[in-house]
């Protein structure tokens, strides 16, 4: 009876039709929110560890910038522009932990070359925002980015 | 079997004289005073290397070569000069930011050292496009030069 109830519930868990209601309809509920429960405990530490590693780590762009936009470089740009990257075109184009220390020219010509890959829409690339759409630049977030690289070009110059 | 491969033959030869029907637009325009060279003063040896590696593919003024008209080669030629020219277009210089000249003029120092510019195709076609080390070097010098003349008189 048991083994029995076990197989239906597992056939109405994973929508297999035909089952008819002999008393096991009762367990099967219980099992069904046990296991729900179960699943729900084990991924607690994962989710938490993910969370955590999500927050911010702002020491990492040296170059000084508005909280708001250093976020959205963390977010959305700072893991294929830093140190540790293997693509030697992406860290040549733009390398956040050497930013602050390139002479005002190399400045100036990295910042041109951010607003036209975000006006483009080019970064971050297509083929990574098709495999992960949350990679994307929101509007707001583009935005944001340009306005900035744009101020801050204008004021380096000035200098 | 042989009138086969003769009537085969025949049609390969009418569909390539009709392809030379569909020729691209040619890249021919007037140098305006938005031209690099109307711009600023590049010396003859840094114009002489533009002109003969970059300028067909980054201006609006192609020296075309008589297989360039032939199709096949002219739609390759004129999607290189389309998308060469949406990156830098020396002919409308003049137009471009102060930031985004700087950047350009960076860029086609990293191109050229990179050996990613010339594109491989055009070099191997034209010999006087392959740049020895000294001529990036001083390609590279030049850049420099006007960069940071870029940055003396504070324009905007
Ligand atoms: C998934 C990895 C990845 C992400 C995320 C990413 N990039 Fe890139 N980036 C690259 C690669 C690879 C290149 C070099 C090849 C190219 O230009 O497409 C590059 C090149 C660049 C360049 C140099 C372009 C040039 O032609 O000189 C800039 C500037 C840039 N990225 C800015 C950004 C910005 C700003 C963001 C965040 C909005 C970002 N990237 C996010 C991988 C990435
Ligand atoms: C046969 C045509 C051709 C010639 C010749 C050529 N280019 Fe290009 N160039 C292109 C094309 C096409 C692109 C755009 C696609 C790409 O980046 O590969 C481009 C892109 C560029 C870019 C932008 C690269 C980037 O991603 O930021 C620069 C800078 C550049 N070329 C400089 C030069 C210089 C300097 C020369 C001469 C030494 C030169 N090119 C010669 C076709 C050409």
């Amino acid at each position: 009876m048991h083994a029995l109830n076990k197989i239906t519930c597992w056939e109405v868990f994973t929508g297999a039709p035909n089952y008819s209601s002999d008393g096991w309809a009762f367990n099967c509920e219980i099992m069904i929110k046990q296991a729900h429960l179960f699943v729900l405990l084990m991924a607690l530490p994962g989710a938490t560890a993910a969370f955590a590693q999500e927050a911010p780590k702002p020491e990492k762009i040296t170059y000084p910038m508005p909280g708001q936009v250093k976020t959205v470089m963390i977010n959305k740009c700072y893991d294929c522009h830093y140190d540790g990257e293997r693509d030697e075109e992406a860290k040549a184009g733009l390398n956040f932990n050497t930013l602050d220390q390139l002479g005002k020219i190399k400045q100036l010509a990295v910042f041109s070359n951010i607003q036209k890959e975000i006006e483009k829409g080019a970064m971050p690339p297509k083929k990574f925002v098709t495999k992960y759409p949350k990679a994307a630049l929101t509007k707001e977030e583009a935005d944001l980015l340009v306005e900035w690289v744009k101020k801050e070009s204008a004021a380096l110059l000035k200098q | 079997m042989k009138k086969i491969l003769r009537l085969g033959g025949l049609l390969l030869v009418a569909v390539f004289l009709a392809m030379q029907f569909f020729q691209p637009e040619r890249n021919s325009g007037e140098v305006t005073a938005a031209h690099l060279y109307r711009q600023t003063q590049v010396p003859p040896g840094v114009q002489r290397m533009l002109n003969n590696a970059c300028m067909d593919c980054h201006s609006n003024q192609t020296n075309y070569d008589w297989y360039h008209r032939l199709a096949l080669v002219s739609w390759l030629i004129s999607q290189h000069i389309t998308e060469g020219k949406q990156e830098l277009n020396f002919s409308e210089w003049g137009s471009l930011s102060v930031i985004d000249r700087i950047g350009l003029l960076e860029d086609m120092s990293g191109e050229v050292k990179r050996g990613a510019m010339p594109l491989k195709s055009y070099s191997f076609i034209h010999h006087e496009a392959r740049l020895s080390t000294a001529q990036v070097d001083s390609l590279a010098e030049w850049i420099r030069h006007y960069q940071e003349g870029l940055l003396l008189p504070v324009s905007e």
